[in-house]
């Protein structure tokens, strides 16, 4: 029946992060998460929210975003969806980063993950060690002598 | 990208790049994006970096994934042997992302390198020492680390003539080989092969021993596909010799051409694209370079397309000055420095020509032609004579000696 098939494709799952907070999706959305995909396999009543228990409300509406965008890829062009996941990624801070990566490895989501990897390569480049430092906050573990070693061992890549 | 498991999220203070770097594939995904010059300096960062960046396995998936593209040149004077002044051809200047840092040209002049061959990053070079006696060592070098090691001397260098290769290819093995060709019997051309390897430190003669085609240049080499190539020379015979079967064979010889039995190609350039082998000729009577490309199986030269010298010259009037001038051998001056071949199958090549004071480029699909760059030839140099340069791949790479 046609209309059996509309209702496939549209079907809503109910996804609910680790403060309770629920977000009704299109299951087309919600299947760009390899983890939920199999969840939903196990699954007999579709109706029953699915906890995506590690990840919080903030970081899975986001994370929702980003999939919502990728389910319906067919209205944009390539360069254009780039275009969209350099802002949404520019958009947020490292803290989130973070949480979104963590998200996304757990998810399973895999562009969303490559994207995040992308951008964190994207801050290291063109950087020097103490920049990268600063920036995300990393500790000097090494004794003076220790890093000037690293530095005379390759001084062509310590030239400007 | 594989699940990653491992990624903490127990501890408070982990912060983004600790959850990458504790994290072995997305850390990977992250180290392997940088250029050389970001990872070597990355070593610095912290114990953690430096440890995950010097491991064997990493630097080997480095290697693997970032295979030498080269994409610069350096160019060197030919006729002037003494201190020739070399140049340095950055061809991917328009493309920031991917622009390798110009090396130090310094390095090489003051170490009083003379580059004899460049193969996939490394250059093999040689040394004069001009004393009480004249002595002349061989080398191995990496111009972006700056690093060298100095060859061992065979016992038979003092004895023979003979000429050096180098083969090296990061994705067969971090090792590499010096193949050195001595020329037992120079009037019969009989010639004996013995190998360097770089993980043993010696020589090991090869016993057979064969003769080579007249004319042949063994110190003019092309390195692909595990083989090392000779062919400059009149006749346009060569030679390959496989580094890991010790299997030396013939290369076919140039299609004759069935008007022109007396036809002559002579020898303009030998190198090779994506796995293969280029070969340009012209003739006396050609007004034309002549781009024959090997088939993949070794089993005969492919004629590509020509190159119309007067048709280039009507754009580039300085490549005919001669001409203009009443010579009647009227070649033109102009030399191939490079030919590159695009990926596709229907691929389509970019020519790298010197010219009198300038680099120009062609593009044989289009049938375009366009300056890249001045050379570094005084104005009233320029006037008066043509060099001619002998051009060497310049990779970016962090490969060790």
């Amino acid at each position: 029946m046609a209309s059996t098939s509309t209702s496939t494709l549209s079907r809503k799952l109910i996804l609910k992060s680790s403060d309770g907070e629920k977000f009704e999706v299109d299951e087309n959305v919600a299947m760009q998460s390899q983890t939920i995909k199999h969840m939903i396999e196990d699954l007999d009543d579709i109706n029953s929210p699915i906890p995506v228990s590690i990840v919080t409300g903030t970081i899975l509406s986001k994370v929702i975003e980003y999939c919502k965008k990728h389910a319906t890829e067919d209205s944009d062009s390539d360069e254009q969806l780039k275009q969209w996941d350099k802002e949404y990624a520019n958009n947020m801070d490292l803290n989130t980063l973070y949480y979104l990566l963590l998200a996304a490895n757990y998810m399973e989501i895999k562009g969303l993950l490559e994207l995040i990897t992308q951008c964190v390569a994207d801050m290291i480049k063109g950087k020097s060690p103490e920049e990268i430092r600063a920036h995300f906050n990393i500790k000097n573990d090494f004794t003076p002598q220790e890093e000037a070693n690293i530095r005379n061992e390759n001084p062509w890549a310590f030239e400007n | 990208m594989k699940k990653a498991a491992s990624i903490s999220t127990t501890s408070a203070d982990s912060t983004l790049i600790e959850a990458i770097i504790g994290n072995q594939d997305l850390a990977d995904e992250i180290l392997l994006s940088l250029s050389p010059k970001s990872l070597v300096k990355s070593k610095c960062i912290s114990k953690k970096f430096l440890s995950m960046i010097s491991n064997p396995y990493f630097e080997r998936r480095y290697s693997l994934l970032h295979p030498p593209s080269f994409s610069d040149l350096f160019l060197v004077p030919k006729i002037i042997s003494y201190c020739p002044e070399i140049e340095y051809l950055s061809l991917s200047q328009y493309d920031h992302d991917h622009h390798p840092n110009a090396p130090s040209i310094s390095f090489l002049t003051i170490q009083g390198f003379k580059i004899l061959q460049s193969c996939n990053g490394l250059l093999l070079c040689s040394r004069n020492y001009v004393g009480k006696q004249h002595i002349t060592t061989y080398h191995v070098c990496n111009p972006t680390t700056q690093q060298y090691v100095d060859l061992p001397r065979n016992t038979f260098m003092k004895v023979y003539h003979f000429e050096l290769s180098l083969a090296y290819d990061p994705l067969r093995s971090h090792a590499y080989n010096v193949i050195c060709v001595q020329i037992l019997d120079e009037h019969q051309g009989l010639c004996q092969i013995s190998i360097y390897e770089s993980i043993t430190g010696i020589w090991m003669p090869h016993n057979e021993l064969f003769v080579a085609p007249e004319g042949i240049d063994f110190g003019h080499t092309v390195y692909c596909n595990g083989n090392i190539h000779w062919i400059k020379g009149s006749k346009s015979k060569g030679l390959y010799f496989n580094v890991d079967t010790k299997c030396l064979k013939s290369l076919p010889e140039l299609p004759t051409k069935e008007h022109d039995l007396h036809h002559q190609y002579i020898y303009e350039y030998f190198g090779h694209s994506q796995g293969f082998l280029q070969y340009v000729v012209t003739s006396p009577s050609l007004r034309h370079f002549e781009i024959f490309e090997m088939n993949k199986d070794y089993s005969r030269w492919l004629f590509k397309f020509r190159i119309d010298l007067g048709a280039l010259a009507r754009k580039f009037p300085s490549m005919a000055r001669r001409s203009l001038g009443g010579y009647m051998d009227s070649s033109y001056e102009c030399d191939v420095l490079s030919v590159f071949r695009g990926q596709n199958k229907n691929s389509h090549y970019k020519v790298l020509l010197s010219i009198p004071g300038e680099v120009i480029a062609y593009n044989h699909k289009m049938k375009t032609s366009w300056k890249v760059c001045d050379l570094k030839v005084r104005a009233e140099e320029r006037r008066v004579w043509y060099r001619v340069y002998s051009a060497y791949e310049y990779y970016e790479t962090i490969s060790p000696l």
